[in-house]
């Protein structure tokens, strides 16, 4: 294993080249696979590098050099075909999208593997250069390799700045664009022909079976922080490049190590961390957080009823109830009344007693305050709102878990201390906080 | 018994389990299903050799089976929690395993005798050799054994839940409106699906096994209209046909022999849906407008 200092990498000016070209392709690919996911085909990507692999087999086989000019073009129009073929299927038959999609990409992947398995038992120069196709090799690229990819990658770029107002009314409206006189069927047919091109050349670094991730991680992980195209471009050609960069500069530093598998485990941590963090489409973080506010609310509901069932028996001197009489005041699902159960357990609201459990002293204070909250709602909502007393139920079912005391006391100040609320039950009076 | 006769068998033992499932997968168009499965059964493999550290074949199965069961259900969690499109959550979830691994397999070169290649590409002309030792007696390919296995696994759940099966995968919306769970009986697709991916995949190769599990029902589903069992009993046909036809085109050619059955399959599919589009060209354009 050859390890290089970072700094003496930076002086060489291969290297600079190579990640100039990566960053190129990088930006290339993150938009045409933005517009690809956007047109819900995703997979599009994954089937074109599958469908390169014959092309550069055959180009091989016949002309027994690595050229990039002569093995690109043919890959290039070996995917083309299958891109047309996919067209056929999805269009001619009754096959479904996805089905065609899997067929096209096996087929010719199993062609270009049969060609391959020839290839190994030739005679030729330089055939293990070609199974690097698989899984991409940064370092494998030479100064010819670099300038096609890089100048391939910004007339990509420049097509796509071209094309992007047409581009997004296709996507996002295609029966509009078709009204405007923009004939949808040759954007969409240039669109196949740009991801065709971009995963092509950049399956010398990211190698054919992970090509796709470098068209969807950045789309995906640009779509949890904005809904705006020219945002999501921007965000994902950032994504795709610090990654594409990182892995890069990982393959070049430990000599062992294979450029695409980096990039997409970079991909991958980038886009973990937007779907845990990111404010929009729910972030997990912020569903964990909900989930335990549920809980909290369910168990205050839970410990208000011991409290109300408490107050409804004729015999006062019974305290404890089972969660059978509970689930009779008020229905819930069994999955969420034991979640919010348990919590009440675990808080010390409600303690095992006898047959079934009562209300702590804490628990009973806590039940009270909320009762003292929802009722006193109920009675601000029909007095100063006008709300007949039959609506004012579920609205102060909300609002009892927000208000807080301060509320409560000006609610209760605004009110002139009632007494009872619409429904005619009593409002537990407040008590001092030195009695807690 | 001679290894070419051995090879015919767990050719038609995996096209067998093969199509069975995937007509299941087809119904459901969920066709990228497989070809993610099987890619990210590579990481469970890979796992479970370096935590047990040993070629131990009950492990590897077992890593690989969870890595694909857990492919399907993180996708389908994804898809419904996170709303990420379901070819898109399949393609990260693939996509990322799969990388994981080969960085794996390139840390622990030594340790791994693992090769991401030969898992893609797979080499079934070798499967006949890899036999398994029972104390001193030879029971034969390992290959033949898990096979046969998923296969069983595959004609019991079908014929044992066929009405359940045939009702949640035609028509999930109005199952689910009787009350009738239709995600657990998608689930138990998935599985079976893992199953006999991970069981083909090692002997031959993970892209014969998407070829397999797609190509042989997509021709079927070409002249079949509506009937299930129609398409199960003609995709069954199909792959057993093509599978002896790509084992003599590869001793012919002298090419690999996984690659070539594929290959095989693709043409033929490529042939037949030719000639059904000239017999019925109406007939198709009707049904995709």
């Amino acid at each position: 294993m050859v390890e290089l200092s970072l700094i003496a990498l930076f002086q060489e000016p291969n290297f600079l080249w190579v990640i100039l070209g990566v960053c190129m392709l990088a930006i290339a690919t993150s938009c045409v696979g933005t517009f690809a996911w956007l047109n819900k085909q995703s997979l599009i990507g994954d089937a074109m590098a599958h469908c390169a692999l014959p092309g550069v087999a055959i180009a091989f086989l016949f002309s027994q050099s690595r050229h990039p000019l002569i093995l690109l073009p043919a890959a290039i129009i070996a995917a083309l075909t299958g891109n047309a073929i996919l067209n056929w299927l999805v269009r001619r038959t009754k096959l479904s999208p996805d089905s065609a999609l899997a067929i096209v990409l096996s087929g010719y992947f199993a062609i270009g593997a049969m060609i391959l398995s020839l290839i190994q038992k030739m005679p030729i120069a330089g055939k293990a250069g070609i199974n690097q196709m698989l899984f991409g090799q940064a370092a494998a690229l030479d100064s010819l390799d670099v300038n096609v990819l890089t100048i391939t990658a910004c007339v990509v770029i420049f097509i796509v700045m071209m094309v992007l107002p047409r581009l997004r009314m296709v996507i996002f409206d295609s029966q509009f664009a078709q009204t405007t006189g923009t004939s949808v069927a040759v954007y969409k047919q240039l669109m196949g022909v740009l991801i065709v091109v971009c995963v092509v050349i950049g399956i010398q670094i990211v190698g054919v079976v992970l090509m796709s991730s470098l068209l969807i991680f950045p789309a995906i992980n640009a779509r949890q922080w904005s809904n705006h195209l020219h945002r999501l471009l921007v965000i994902s050609a950032i994504t795709a490049l610090l990654a594409s960069v990182l892995g890069v500069l990982i393959s070049y530093y430990f000599s062992n190590m294979p450029t695409g598998p980096w990039i997409v485990v970079f991909l991958t941590i980038f886009l973990l961390f937007s779907l845990l963090f990111s404010p929009r489409s729910g972030g997990l973080v912020k569903r964990i957080i909900d989930y335990r506010q549920q809980t909290i609310i369910h168990s205050e509901n839970i410990t208000r009823i011991w409290y109300l069932l408490h107050h409804k028996t004729d015999n006062k001197n019974t305290a404890e109830f089972t969660k059978t009489d509970a689930l009779k005041v008020r229905s819930m699902k069994s999955q969420t009344f034991n979640r919010g159960f348990k919590y009440a357990l675990k808080k010390g609201w409600l303690e095992p007693w006898g047959y079934g459990y009562r209300l702590s002293t804490l628990g009973f204070s806590k039940a009270e305050k909320i009762t003292r909250h929802h009722r006193l709602w109920e009675k601000y909502l029909s007095e100063n709102k006008q709300l007949p007393a039959q609506q004012v139920h579920n609205a102060a079912e909300y609002a009892e878990h927000i208000i807080d005391d301060n509320i409560a006391d000006k609610l209760d100040e605004i009110l002139g201390h009632p007494s009872l609320d619409p429904h005619g039950q009593f409002i537990p009076i407040k008590k001092d906080s030195s009695q807690d | 018994m001679d290894s070419i006769y051995l090879l015919y068998i767990i050719a038609l033992l995996a096209s067998l389990s093969c199509a069975l499932s995937g007509t299941l997968l087809t119904v459901q168009k969920k066709a990228m299903l497989g070809d993610a499965i099987s890619h990210s059964a590579l990481l469970g493999l890979v796992l479970a050799y370096l935590i047990s550290g040993e070629r131990s074949i009950p492990y590897m199965f077992l890593g690989a089976l969870v890595a694909g069961i857990g492919t399907a259900y993180v996708t389908e969690k994804l898809k419904n929690t996170l709303h990420i499109q379901y070819d898109a959550a399949l393609g990260v979830i693939f996509t990322a395993s799969f990388a994981v691994a080969v960085i794996l397999i390139s840390q622990y070169a030594r340790q791994v005798d693992l090769d991401a290649q030969h898992l893609l590409f797979g080499e079934i002309a070798l499967a006949p050799f890899d036999t398994i030792l029972f104390g001193n007696s030879d029971l034969g390919p390992r290959a033949i054994w898990t096979l046969s296995l998923a296969l069983l696994c595959n004609i019991v759940v079908i014929t044992l839940c066929w009405n359940r099966l045939k009702a949640t995968l035609f028509s999930t919306n109005s199952m689910q409106a009787i009350g009738i769970k239709a995600q657990y009986w998608q689930q138990l697709c998935s599985i079976l699906v893992a199953i006999t991916a991970v069981s083909a995949f090692e002997s031959v190769g993970a892209i014969l096994v998407v070829a397999l599990l797609v190509i042989p029902t997509n021709t079927a589903k070409l002249f079949v209209k509506h009937s299930l069992l129609q398409t199960i009993i003609i995709s069954l046909v199909i792959s057993l046909i093509t599978s002896i036809q790509g084992i003599l085109i590869s001793f012919w050619l002298d090419t690999a022999v996984a690659a070539t059955i594929a290959t095989s399959l693709f043409v033929n599919f490529l042939i037949l849906s030719l000639i059904q589009n000239w017999i019925y060209p109406s007939k198709a354009n009707i049904q995709t407008s």
